[in-house]
């Protein structure tokens, strides 16, 4: 979004693809952001609206693209294929009846199966556009939304489409996944229920919590005792993924802070390896964490065992007093790291996307330009080329938009063909 | 335009349900309909629908409508929608005013339709009285210069003008030293690739130096800025190089001044002559200059090279007006205290970046490691060395984390590894902080069979010395503290970065430091290179420690933003700012007092006198000034206390019928 | 005596004091949305009119607020996060000082008015901080206007 809305600023035209139904990306689902502890939402909802009433920014959402060309003048042929959303784009005014009459209840990505959604949805309550969908794979067909809308939107017949333009740059901003804890047998991830991921804490403690604040998923109970365990899929050689994800350390300081505010008389405990206070005003959070009474413990985690009621005990290496020690919490976070998002190197069909050693796609010269991949004219921004705190993919894109721009300059004087 | 007089249009939107099945739509536009002023008041299933917007457009031209109050959603989603729906049937879209119905009515007092509906009649009155007495704006529109003003020559302010200069902006770099460059120009060899420093920024000065309409003004500093974003005159200070050419016999004439300094350039461990070129390639302009301070006037230089040196050539002021600044002035290493692990009492004991000196000089085919004359058999870096310090004591400490240190210094510890495989290396650290990739250098590092030992944050190691033999006591974290002891042949301390000139930057352009000493962005996330004065960025370290890398997304970064703010050649503004009536104002200057970007002074007003004067381009828009003015002759333009007193004292009366 | 105790409960049963809300377009007005926006129930008897900034707030708003059928008036103020200034806070909470003063001099109680600052996501805050000022101000009973 960044990189498009600075383009546009700049008065170049931008085609904004996105594959989900809203942009925004995962910021719109945080809490807190740190180190400012700003609210997350309403530091992307005003981007978001920005993307959207901007003159120079076309955007496209449920929508892939598929194939790209880099023909000889140094430009691209893009192929662009539009899912159906089986609603009229143009009426839908956002009113959520058809969410509301919808009988279908399926598990909400944008909570992280915290909590149910309908087959006709809006993906979440500050989405943009503000336009219902229906997931046609879990959708019963039985025509309730259809005959309820009073916009009249509705239309099953909504077939996918394929777009084919010219553009004369590309910046890939395909942004991240998290790592699936399931992976990590020994933490019991969707065996115990008590055992979260840190995004999963983050929906608890935004303000559109499914549950309206802070509790364990297993009983509802306001947790007394957490943990958090870092580095859960980063730094871990055993699983074959030796790279730090960047913000799992900063996050987790965040929420223990943030669950502190929540839950005055609960302790937090994070168990790491290193802490990476490492960005502007980090280390300063970190040490204001310290003093709120969030306890660091050196530590790494051998295993889980579950309670009878529910309470988690870990077993851990304490690197402090070299023992292996035994402690009982009653929520356990885990601190998930990122993983890339690299699908799109598919589309390109006559020039290779290289990726790096672990799939992030590769920055070919950091250090002359940050932004630089394996195909001239095409530029990477954020996390898609490795982790990125918000600060640094704020810059990225812009500096990405800033390549974009000199490219789009030479092919003007005709001095960037291939 | 008279109160009375204005036609205004009212439409309430039922938002498919979510308004008007909680709110009694019917009896709000009977209680609004015979309304003073009102001509149109009608309903919707979705004013923010095509057909609900060409509804207003086709009033505004039948009806005459001279002001439009639509009563729907939180004017955060649809006041866009709407004020172009009103422009686009000819109505100035500040003769428009959105009423919330819905977040603030109907969803929040779903089980009280009675109140819900008067609550939103209240609402509506105050927006008609709001429109009763809007008047027509235009945005604000100053012409802007396209230019750019670059302090610091290090790779932030090189590659920003890059940038800038291919986008067609003309660009003034001013540098303090006389040479661009910077620090990176002194590194040896740079993560992640393992370049030589001096050659990324020789390949910045060759595009500079290809560049049309770059300028390059070095042993220069900003003196003034004056004027406003599109429009800063600026005022640089050019202190006399006295070198005014090169010539054939240049290194000679260097070669015979008897006075010695020590080298900033190398970071103090050589010396280097009053007359002087950088030790390393990447230096531009490509000509010595001569320290104004260290020469005594001896001639001798002169004798060798004649007219090509000029001792008599006298300071200068060069003026400029730029649409834009950007400030990207770096940082410098810290410089340890005396005595701090014993820097400065030994040869041996060396900041990272006087290794990186040292480094860089050695012989291509030397074997052995040798460093003032001792064979350097064993390393022991201490990390952390000026940064996260402890706050204690009330003295000023640096406790951020300086980011670079961790990653720069064990790479270089690997290409000391690569270089001379039998040095041990040792590394005194209290967290690794090789974020993302950086990681691999680390695992690389321990794989080598480096020494990691974490110490206590509360207790660092010490450093003794005897006989110029080195001696590090450390308590070992991973041994409850256990004291282990290292003899090692050479010390380096990982010393972080401070910010360079922040305050001088901060006096002449009036932007804010952070409590880390560091330029303060306007948001950290929303506009990280924007400052709070418009037209001023900020590029690089100067915000806060950074990687090469990261210095050129931040350099670049700003550069987008001057472009985007300047490539139309004018600058718009919102007219939500402050005028004065200069018939009421009775000079108070309360006004000025609150006013928060010092968009207010005294003007003389020809017939009236002095009065206060509000810079439209300066002001913010906050509105504090209306609230202090004795004689309410500070108005914002589209907001008066007017307007306000009519919206409150109209909606109040709803509750008493 | 009884009955007119229960008369007067009665009455006070009824009495819904109406409030005048000033929240901030870029901070405390979101907040107020996102209430509405989660169902949050709060006095329907508000009328919300947003400003720029709270420290636009001038002494007299309230008076005529009052005077002309409001019975209290709640700044939902900007704090640390206003967008213009630092000094947000002590500004605006100079100007409701002033406008308490005032109030006062008209024969007005001075706790019909309150600050708070309300954050663009504090939707607890601003739900408990209005209920309590409406619990208050049923304790004070209608304004006695002259």
């Amino acid at each position: 979004m960044e990189a498009s809305l600075t383009l546009g600023d700049m008065g170049f035209r931008v085609l904004l693809v996105e594959k989900t139904p809203s942009i925004g990306g995962k910021m719109a689902l945080l809490s807190k952001v740190f180190p400012t502890l700003d609210c997350s939402s309403c530091i992307v909802t005003p981007k978001m609206a920005a993307v959207q009433h901007h003159s120079n920014i076309d955007l496209m959402v449920l929508s892939e693209v598929s194939e790209v060309i880099k023909r000889v003048k140094g430009d691209f042929d893009v192929t662009i294929r539009k899912k159906p959303t089986f609603v009229d784009i143009d009426k839908c005014t956002g009113c959520t009846w058809c969410e509301k009459v919808c009988p279908v209840v399926i598990s909400d990505e944008f909570n992280f199966d915290l909590r149910g959604r309908k087959a006709a949805y809006i993906a979440f309550d500050i989405a943009v556009p503000k336009k219902a969908v229906i997931d046609i794979d879990n959708c019963l067909l039985c025509g309730i939304c259809e005959s309820i809308c009073p916009a009249d939107a509705i239309n099953f017949l909504d077939t996918e489409k394929i777009f084919r333009i010219r553009v004369k740059t590309i910046i890939v901003a395909t942004g991240y996944k998290l790592f699936d804890p399931r992976e990590k047998t020994e933490f019991k991830y969707g065996k115990f229920r008590n055992v979260i991921t840190s995004i999963q804490l983050d929906r608890l403690l935004a303000p559109t919590s499914p549950f309206g604040g802070v509790a364990r998923p297993l009983d509802f109970k306001e947790p007394e005792k957490i943990a958090f365990l870092l580095c859960v899929g980063s730094r871990d050689l055993k699983i074959g993924y030796p790279l730090c994800s960047q913000v799992c350390c900063m996050y987790s300081i965040k929420q223990a802070q943030l669950v502190l505010g929540a839950l005055p008389l609960a302790e937090t405990t994070i168990f790491y390896i290193d802490i990476r206070a490492f960005g502007k005003g980090f280390e300063e959070f970190y040490n204001q964490s310290k003093l709120m009474g969030v306890r660091f413990v050196k530590g790494q985690v051998d295993m889980l065992k579950e309670k009878e009621d529910g309470s988690i005990c870990i077993s851990y290496f304490d690197y402090e007093s070299g023992e292996m020690k035994n402690e009982k919490f009653d929520l356990v976070v885990l601190a998930v790291g990122f993983r890339p998002q690299n699908e799109i190197v598919n589309a390109f069909k006559n020039a290779k996307l290289e990726l790096d050693e672990y799939g992030w796609i590769k920055v070919i010269d950091p250090n002359r330009s940050p932004n630089s991949t394996s195909i001239p004219g095409v530029f990477v921004a954020g996390t898609a080329s490795g982790p990125k705190d918000i600060p640094d993919s704020i810059l990225d894109a812009n500096s990405a938009a800033m390549a974009a721009a000199k490219y789009i300059r030479k092919l003007e004087r005709g001095g960037a063909g291939v | 335009m008279s109160r009375e007089k204005k036609r205004i249009g009212v439409y309430v939107c039922h938002c498919g349900g979510n308004i008007s099945n909680y709110v009694d739509i019917n009896r709000i536009i009977e209680a609004i309909k015979e309304y003073p002023g009102v001509v149109v008041a009608k309903d919707f299933m979705f004013m923010c629908s095509d057909a609900g917007q060409q509804m207003i457009i086709d009033d505004i031209k039948e009806e005459k409508l001279d002001g439009v109050v639509v009563a729907a959603c939180s004017p955060k989603l649809h006041e866009m929608t709407f004020r172009n729906a009103v422009k686009r049937g000819g109505l100035n879209e500040y003769l428009f005013y959105h009423v919330n119905i819905r977040e603030h009515c109907s969803w929040a007092h779903m089980h009280d339709r009675e109140l819900a509906t008067m609550k939103a009649i209240s609402h509506i009155i105050s927006g008609i009285e709001h429109v009763k007495l809007a008047s027509a704006l235009e945005k604000i529109s100053v012409k802007a210069e396209r230019s750019v003003l670059i302090i610091g020559g290090g790779i932030a302010g090189l590659r920003a003008a890059v940038d800038l200069a291919t986008m067609g902006f003309n660009v003034v770099i001013v540098e303090k030293s006389p040479f661009v460059g910077g620090n990176v120009a002194k590194w040896w060899k740079v993560f992640p690739s393992g370049e030589e420093g001096e050659d990324i920024v020789m390949e910045l000065i060759d595009e500079v130096k290809r560049s049309k309409n770059i300028t390059i003004i070095t042993n220069a500093e900003v003196e003034s800025v004056e004027g406003f974003v599109g429009n800063f005159d600026v005022s640089i200070k050019i202190k006399p190089r006295y070198v005014l050419r090169d010539h054939p016999k240049m290194r000679e004439a260097i070669e015979i001044c008897p006075i010695e300094v020590p080298n900033e350039y190398d970071f103090g461990l050589t010396k280097r002559k009053a007359i002087y070129y950088p030790p390393y390639k990447a230096f531009y302009p490509e000509i010595p200059a001569i320290d104004d301070k260290a020469c005594n006037r001896c001639g001798k230089c002169v004798e060798i090279v004649g007219d090509a040196i000029d001792l008599s050539q006298k300071e200068e002021i060069f003026k400029v007006r730029v649409g834009a600044i950007i400030v990207a002035t770096g940082f410098k290493p810290y410089e340890p205290r005396k005595g701090e692990f014993g820097y400065g009492e030994s040869p041996y004991i060396l900041t990272l970046p006087q290794l990186e000196r040292i480094l860089s000089t050695i012989p291509k085919d030397s074997e052995k490691l040798i460093i003032n004359g001792r064979e350097i058999s064993k390393i022991c870096f201490i990390y952390c060395v000026g940064s996260r310090q402890q706050p204690k004591g009330g003295g000023k400490v640096n406790e951020y984390c300086s980011r670079y240190c961790c990653t720069s210094t064990i790479f270089t510890s690997l290409k000391i590894a690569d270089r001379f495989p039998n040095i041990k290396i040792y590394h005194l650290y209290r967290d690794i902080r090789t974020y993302g990739s950086y990681e691999l250098f680390y695992l690389e590092a321990q794989r080598r069979k480096m020494i990691f030992i974490k110490y206590p944050d509360d207790s660092p190691p010490t450093v003794s010395i005897t006989d110029e033999k080195l001696l590090v006591k450390v308590k070992d974290f991973a041994a409850r503290g256990k004291e282990l002891i290292i003899k090692p042949d050479l010390i380096v301390l990982a010393v972080g970065m401070e910010p360079n000139d922040a305050e001088k930057i901060q006096e002449i352009l009036k932007i804010s430091i952070g409590s880390d000493g560091f330029l303060r962005e306007a948001h950290p996330k929303l506009r990280p290179v924007d400052t709070l004065r418009a037209g001023v960025f900020i590029a690089g370290t100067i915000q806060g420690p950074k990687t090469i890398s990261e210095t050129l997304a931040s350099a670049s970064s700003a550069a987008a933003k001057a472009v985007s703010l300047l490539v139309r050649g004018r600058v718009e503004l919102e007219p939500t700012t402050a005028y004065v009536d200069p018939n009421k104002c009775n000079l108070s200057k309360k006004c000025m007092e609150v006013c928060p970007s010092g968009a207010i002074s005294v003007k003389s007003y020809p017939g009236i006198g002095e009065r206060a004067w509000v810079n439209e381009i300066l002001c913010l828009g906050c509105g504090a000034c209306t609230a202090v003015c004795p004689s309410e002759a500070i108005q914002l333009k589209t907001l008066s206390t007017h307007q306000i007193k009519n919206m409150i004292r109209e909606a109040a009366k709803i509750w008493v019928r | 005596m009884f009955i007119l105790f229960i008369s007067l409960a009665i009455f006070m049963e009824d009495y819904k004091p109406k409030i005048l809300v000033l929240s901030t377009m870029y901070i405390s007005d979101l907040a107020v949305d996102l209430a509405g926006l989660q169902h949050k129930e709060y006095p329907p008897t508000t009328t919300i009119i947003r400003l720029p900034c709270s420290s636009m707030f001038r002494p007299e708003y309230a008076l005529i607020a009052l005077e002309n059928g409001f019975d209290g008036v709640f700044i939902a103020a900007d704090g640390t996060d206003c967008p213009f200034r630092e000094d947000c806070t002590q500004l605006t909470a100079r100007r409701v000082e002033e406008a308490m003063k005032l109030l006062k001099e008209h024969g007005y109680e001075p706790e019909r008015i309150k600050m708070a600052a309300i954050c663009s996501v504090c939707v607890k805050p601003f739900i408990r901080l209005i209920n309590e000022f409406y619990e208050r101000l049923r304790k004070l009973g209608p304004v006695k206007r002259r």
